[in-house]
């Protein structure tokens, strides 16, 4: 056996490379899938928040079936965390209890505070003392900074509270006095689950009776156990191990959290009625591991499907190129297997010669081939992976190597079957019988033929999905098949013409090529490497290109921080030339559906900063967001007086009318201040009103308050404006009023004598009409994404509304579209914020402060935060697009395209591979055909020139054939490749061909095969001595 | 080991080509006793080889029998041909390459062609002694590249009598081989032939070597045309009775001509009628 090795030692090596690289692909396959499952794992863990991997359940109240029906008992504490199954528990972090509840000031009357008064266990371990220490006992609580700056609470303050139970009671609550030991500032941390303490103080409802909010206060337990308060939440909180979640755990844990949720879910009757056992334990379960598990899931089932559909394809490429050279080996082994039966050793004495060669061969690459595997994944898992994949030998990895081991025997012995079984006289031959002319054989026509259905199918879009991965293979190999069939006439037929014309080198080469049948499976398997090459790279390069539009779509700018707060007038001021100017301060404000995402800017900066791949920044009219105002119309006091001159002044049926001033206070809250009636006769009226101006107002308009359908017309002179306590800009002049039109209906201003406003008004009673200050614009400019309105100015002009920083409605106008918003999915509007601040600084319930930057530096980072904590904002989170991008390159679909990349690379080494095969194999025949030559007087160059000619063109063009199949292939799948782990919208995917890549491919493939095509050739002549020709063994 | 005796009866071949059929042997009957030794004589493709080739079983007649000792061939089945070939039936091809393993030298050959035999080792011969048989003991371990072709033939020698056959079919073992390796060859076949009682058939178109046979049967036509024996030139009978004339006859008796038999005291005369003298010698 050795010594049969020796004297075919390259053969040898090629057939143990073969059986490695089988073993490797059928290795690597479940190593890389269950790697790929536990990276996607980790990240989906870690990338999530806290709150989305913990399980916390929390006591229903016991208000929850209505007032008149019987109270329900809340849960315990242990009871909720019995509901967690004990054999489970040890996948989470020892529970967090907690206890809370809403609690109002009692002492202050005017919109009392409301907010959380909360107790959970080791808060105090997680803040950070501004002053005072943690509340210990009954009564004690810790304030944030910004209640104590808003309300003036300090270490040793009492207040005075009374709780806030969900259903009004009846009567009068208990006050409870609560004493402050400490203001805190929270640390963040996973222990909090994502629940942010501090961000509401000040802020107020926007619903009546529009309370203000506080921050949540901490207290001790004693402080619940202490007393009967009516309604107290329980929670118990479970925090993930995240150590120690892998992929099994993590499918589990998602129905273990809906097993618990289905446990304690409410079940009523069609009265309402609860229908669960008296003992059930019933609660609110909040967790995200459902989804979480659900997007593992999805990421398996879709590895399940990408991953064996690549390693497949180059797998079957490997096992038929091994097939090829067994066929070969075989063949070459035939004289001696003719010696051992004219011995008397029968087809299975044969047999076992080839096997007992070949075979010991074959099975030294298994473990070879699982070393390489196993090296691979250990360096997938490094680097594609990101180290997010623990070591793991599972039974798919075991299984995988007794499969190769089996299917490399299985194939070696049907080779040597094959190859061993003619009689001894056709076993003698050395020259095959060969088929007269050329033809497509049987089993490639069906072949062509099945490949073609199913590639039509893919083109017709009959076939879809994952599968869409095995066009380009399936294309090449239709290509190669016919090709290496139309080879043999076409270089017959152009081999006699280079006879005829004397160009001998060329002729022979060409006829060579003709005649050697090993041209076919060389052409078969270049093209098809080639077209897995090309492939692979097209589908990398326009993943990865989609992957970075999308993060930049939807990051919106290369870094982008969340603010806390609610005063958008000082983080704007903040950020003004904070950080080098690299941040601009944008305001995302969202509403229910019937409004858009709006994003509040600064133009300028904006189109600066911003990243919008699917428009031009430089041809958005950034610039017509703004546009001129009238001057801001103040007032500040606490009661107005004005004196109302009508002239011809009606009101049909003698209704009155009312004269109303339209204010927004100093949080932005619309007053609208009834002045009182509008007198009709001409004497010059008084009207009075108070007004809740102390801290200043903005005038948005006078308006004419009637019964609908009640007409009135006339004029009125508005004069003698004052305001008690304060000041006021009013009346103002014409120019400051834009006059409201409604059809035949108007109401309209002009500058009367001595600062006197005349107002001059006609109206059918049909609309509401007003004299509306300049200082608000009738339709905030916008650039509108999705279904849009007209451009401003057009007759039939629709509006689209939009919201104003506290949650209040305003009307906006088009002037200019966008593909997409930055950082928005959906319909938008982009505005511009210093306008629309002139409804009001305070930033609502649906107001989001942000910070965008033009650089993901973080050192500028730094410099803003600094500015911004000078002015009390705190940046509470901050994403940069990088870490959006790596989150798209951390998924199952980007993981699948790198490995197709390695498959690529495997069958570029597989072409190669046989070309080296067929020169093992046959350099012997071939150098004494070239000696041959050599005696007839073909100079030496020439034969260099005929050997390298058999080779060189073929693969060259099996090499351009393959990498049109990779073209096409990938034009026909990539829609159906999925490049994310979610789908996205199909009009948001650039699926253009990246030229780049593929060139620099497509030359790498004809350098590398071309010179291994090329080194073969020169190998053969220069073995081409004359003392070959007289060579009998 | 006894030789084994061949008899072949009305022996027919035909080669089915694509195209056209070509008829190698058009009934053919020879009879070899055990341990003779016998070269088969023709011109290239008379059949000779063909003969060969179905004497060792390496394909079926399409018509007729063969005989090696008691055993006819045409009824066995593959199997039962592979036991022939490994026990008593050994060729020895056309090319002393075609019968050896390139990459054993010549003592792995034989312990090669010895491996398929259906007896313990310790019933062969070692293949040192096979190879001192023919004369090759002390070249057992020089590689085949290295030997001269006289050399290579006496391996192929050795590696078909590895077993000790009862008959040995050997195709053109002479062939390309200057006059020493030739002599050499031929006395280890006829050391093998006397000393070991194995029957030889062995094909050559080298008239000096047939000169040196006992016995020699001239293949014409695919028919046996003729034997020598001891240096004299006989015409066969054959089965149904057909005297194929000797080569060197043929111009004087072209096809037609009328022959007389008479028999004389000394045996039969052939007289041959003259056309033109209407019948008369």
């Amino acid at each position: 056996m050795w010594a049969a090795i020796r004297y075919r030692r390259l053969q040898a090596l090629v057939l143990l490379a073969l059986s490695a690289l089988i073993t490797a692909c059928t290795v690597l396959a479940p190593l890389y899938d269950r790697a790929m499952q536990q990276a996607l794992t980790r990240l989906s863990v870690d990338s999530a928040p806290a709150s989305a991997t913990a399980v916390q359940l929390r006591s229903l109240s016991r208000f929850r079936f209505g007032v008149g029906s019987p109270a329900l008992q809340p849960a315990s504490l242990d009871q909720l965390a019995g509901l967690l199954p004990a054999a489970d528990r040890s996948w989470f972090e020892p529970r967090i209890d907690g206890t809370s509840l809403l609690v109002t000031r009692a002492d202050l009357t005017e919109r009392s505070p409301v907010g959380v008064l909360q107790w959970r266990a080791g808060a105090c371990e997680h803040v950070s003392w501004l002053a005072g220490g943690c509340p210990s006992r009954d009564g004690d609580i810790a304030v944030t900074a910004a209640d104590r700056k808003n309300f003036g609470l300090k270490v040793g303050s009492t207040v005075s509270v009374v709780e806030q139970p969900a259903v009004e009671q009846q009567g009068t609550l208990p006050t409870v006095a609560l004493r402050v030991t400490g203001i805190y500032r929270q640390t963040p941390a996973p222990y909090w689950d994502d629940q942010v303490l501090a961000g509401l103080s000040g802020s107020v409802d926007t619903q009546p009776p529009y309370r203000p909010a506080h921050d949540t206060w901490l207290t001790a337990p004693a402080t619940f156990t202490a007393r009967g308060w009516i309604d107290p939440v329980n929670s118990v909180s479970y925090n993930l191990d995240r150590g120690t979640a892998d992929v099994d755990r993590m499918l589990r844990a998602g129905a273990m959290v809906t097993d618990i949720a289905d446990r304690s879910a409410v079940e009523v009757d069609d009265l309402g009625q609860s229908i669960n056992p008296t003992d059930a334990v019933l609660a609110d379960v909040q967790s995200r591991l459902p989804e979480i598990g659900s997007t593992i899931d999805r990421g398996r089932r879709q590895a399940l499907v990408t991953v064996p559909l690549l390693m497949i394809q180059l797998g079957l490429l490997a096992l038929f190129v091994l097939g090829l050279t067994l066929g070969a080996a075989v063949e070459q082994r035939r004289p001696e297997v003719a010696a051992a039966r004219l011995r008397g050793a029968g087809r299975g004495g044969g047999r076992r010669l080839v096997l007992s060669e070949l075979l010991p061969v074959v099975l030294v690459g298994v473990p070879v081939g699982t070393a390489v595997g196993l090296g691979l994944a250990t360096v997938a898992r490094r680097t594609v992976l990101d180290g997010a994949a623990p070591y793991e030998l599972g039974t798919g990895f075991w299984l995988a190597v007794a499969g190769a081991a089996l299917l490399l025997t299985a194939l070696t012995w049907a080779a040597a079957a094959a190859g061993t079984r003619d009689g001894i006289s056709a076993l003698l031959r050395t020259v095959p019988t060969r088929q007269r002319g050329w033809g497509l054989g049987a089993v490639d026509a069906v072949v062509i033929a099945a490949a073609g259905t199913a590639v039509l199918a893919f083109a017709t879009g009959s076939l879809t999905g994952p599968l869409a991965a095995a066009a380009p293979a399936l294309l090449a190999l239709i290509a190669g098949l016919l090709l290496a069939y139309l080879i043999v006439p076409v270089a017959t037929w152009l081999g006699r013409r280079l006879t005829a014309r004397g160009a001998y080198a060329g002729a022979l080469a060409l006829l060579a090529v003709a005649r050697r049948p090993a041209t076919r499976r060389v052409v078969t398997v270049v093209t098809v490497a080639s077209a897995l090459l090309v492939f692979s790279t097209y589908a990398v390069s326009v993943g990865g290109r989609n992957r970075e539009l999308a993060a930049e779509r939807d990051n919106g700018a290369p870094m982008v921080a969340d603010l806390t707060g609610t005063n958008v007038a000082s983080a704007v001021q903040a950020l003004a030339g904070a950080g080098g100017g690299h941040a601009t301060p944008v305001v995302r404000l969202t509403g229910d559906k019937s409004f858009r995402t709006t994003l509040a800017v600064d133009p300028d900066a904006f189109g600066r900063v911003a990243l919008l791949p699917d428009a031009d920044p430089a041809a958005v009219p950034w610039s017509q967001l703004r546009v001129p105002t009238g001057r801001r119309l103040g007032l500040t006091g606490n009661a107005i007086s004005l004196v109302v001159t009508p002239d011809r002044f009606r009101v049909a049926n003698d209704s009155a009318a009312h004269l109303q001033l339209q204010l927004l206070d100093a949080l932005g809250e619309q007053k609208n201040i009834d002045l009182g009636p509008i007198p009709s006769t001409g004497e010059p009226v008084t009207l009075r009103a108070g007004v809740p101006c102390q801290a200043g107002c903005t005038v948005v308009q006078f308006a004419v308050s009637a019964y609908y359908g009640t007409g009135y017309s006339g004029r009125l002179t508005i004069s003698a404006v004052r305001v008690a306590g304060g000041r006021t800009d009013l009346p103002g002049t014409a120019g400051d009023w834009r006059a409201g039109v409604a059809d035949d209906n108007r109401v309209d201003a002009s500058t009367g004598a001595s600062g006197t406003l005349v107002l001059r008004m006609s109206n059918d009673g049909r609309d509401q009409l007003g004299l509306a200050s300049r200082w608000f614009p009738a339709a905030l400019p916008a650039l509108i994404v999705g279904p849009g309105i007209a451009p401003a100015g057009a007759r039939s002009a629709g509006t689209v509304l939009g919201n104003t920083l506290n949650g209040g409605q305003l009307n906006l106008a088009g002037i200019g579209a966008l593909p997409r918003a930055p950082a928005v999915d959906g319909p938008a509007a982009v505005v511009d914020l210093g306008l629309l601040q002139h409804w009001g600084s305070r930033a609502g319930r649906t107001a989001r402060m942000q910070a965008w930057f033009d650089t993901e530096d973080p050192a500028v980072l730094g410099q803003v935060r600094t500015a911004l904590q000078r002015a009390g904002i705190e940046i509470s989170g901050v994403r940069r697009v990088s870490d959006v991008r790596h989150s798209y390159d951390s998924a199952v679909p980007a993981w699948s395209l790198q490995l197709g990349v390695l498959a690529a690379a495997a069958g570029l080494l597989l072409a190669a591979l046989v070309l080296v095969l067929l020169v093992a194999s046959t350099w012997r025949r071939r150098s004494r055909d070239l000696a041959c030559l050599g005696l007839t007087g073909v100079p030496r160059r020439g034969l260099s020139r005929v050997a390298v000619g058999e080779q060189l063109p073929v693969v060259l063009l099996a090499v351009l054939v393959g990498a049109g199949c990779g073209l096409l292939g990938a034009v026909l799948a990539l829609p159906a490749v999925p490049l994310f782990a979610e789908p996205r919208d199909a009009a948001t995917l650039d699926l253009s061909a990246p030229w780049g890549s593929v060139l620099v491919v497509l030359l790498a493939a004809l350098l590398v095969l071309g010179l291994v095509a090329w080194l073969c050739g020169r190998t053969v002549a220069a073995r081409a001595r004359l003392s070959r020709v007289r060579e009998v063994l | 080991m006894t030789g084994l005796p061949v008899r072949t009866e009305r022996l027919v071949h035909i080669y089915h080509t694509e195209g056209h059929d070509v008829a190698a042997l058009s009934g053919v009957d020879l009879e070899v006793r055990s341990g003779e030794l016998v070269g088969l004589l023709g011109p290239s493709g008379a059949g000779k080889s063909t003969l060969l080739s179905l004497l060792g079983g390496m394909f079926r007649p399409s018509a007729g029998k063969i005989f090696l000792g008691d055993t006819e061939l045409s009824g066995l089945a593959e199997r039962d041909l592979d036991d022939l070939r490994a026990t008593t039936v050994s060729m020895m091809l056309q090319g002393a390459a075609r019968n050896l393993v390139p990459y054993r030298n010549p003592e792995q050959n034989v312990a090669f062609a010895q491996r398929w035999t259906r007896r313990r080792r310790s019933d062969l011969p070692a293949p040192r002694e096979v190879l001192t048989a023919v004369g090759l003991a002390d070249h057992a371990h020089v590689p085949l590249t290295a030997l001269p072709a006289g050399q290579l033939q006496l391996a192929a020698v050795a590696v078909a009598l590895a077993a000790g056959p009862g008959l040995l079919l050997a195709d053109e073992p002479t062939s390309q081989l200057d006059h020493a390796a030739r002599d050499t060859v031929l006395q280890a076949i006829d050391r093998a032939n006397r000393e070991l009682g194995t029957t030889v058939l062995l094909v050559t178109h080298d008239p000096a070597v047939a000169q040196r046979l006992p016995r020699t049967v001239t293949i014409r036509d695919g028919k046996i045309g003729g034997e020598g024996r001891l240096g004299e030139e006989y015409a066969v009978v054959t089965a149904d009775g057909f005297l194929p004339l000797p080569a060197h006859t043929l111009p004087s008796l072209p096809p037609g001509t009328l022959v007389r038999v008479r028999h004389v005291p000394e045996g039969f005369l052939l007289e041959v009628e003259d056309p033109a003298a209407g019948g008369s010698p």
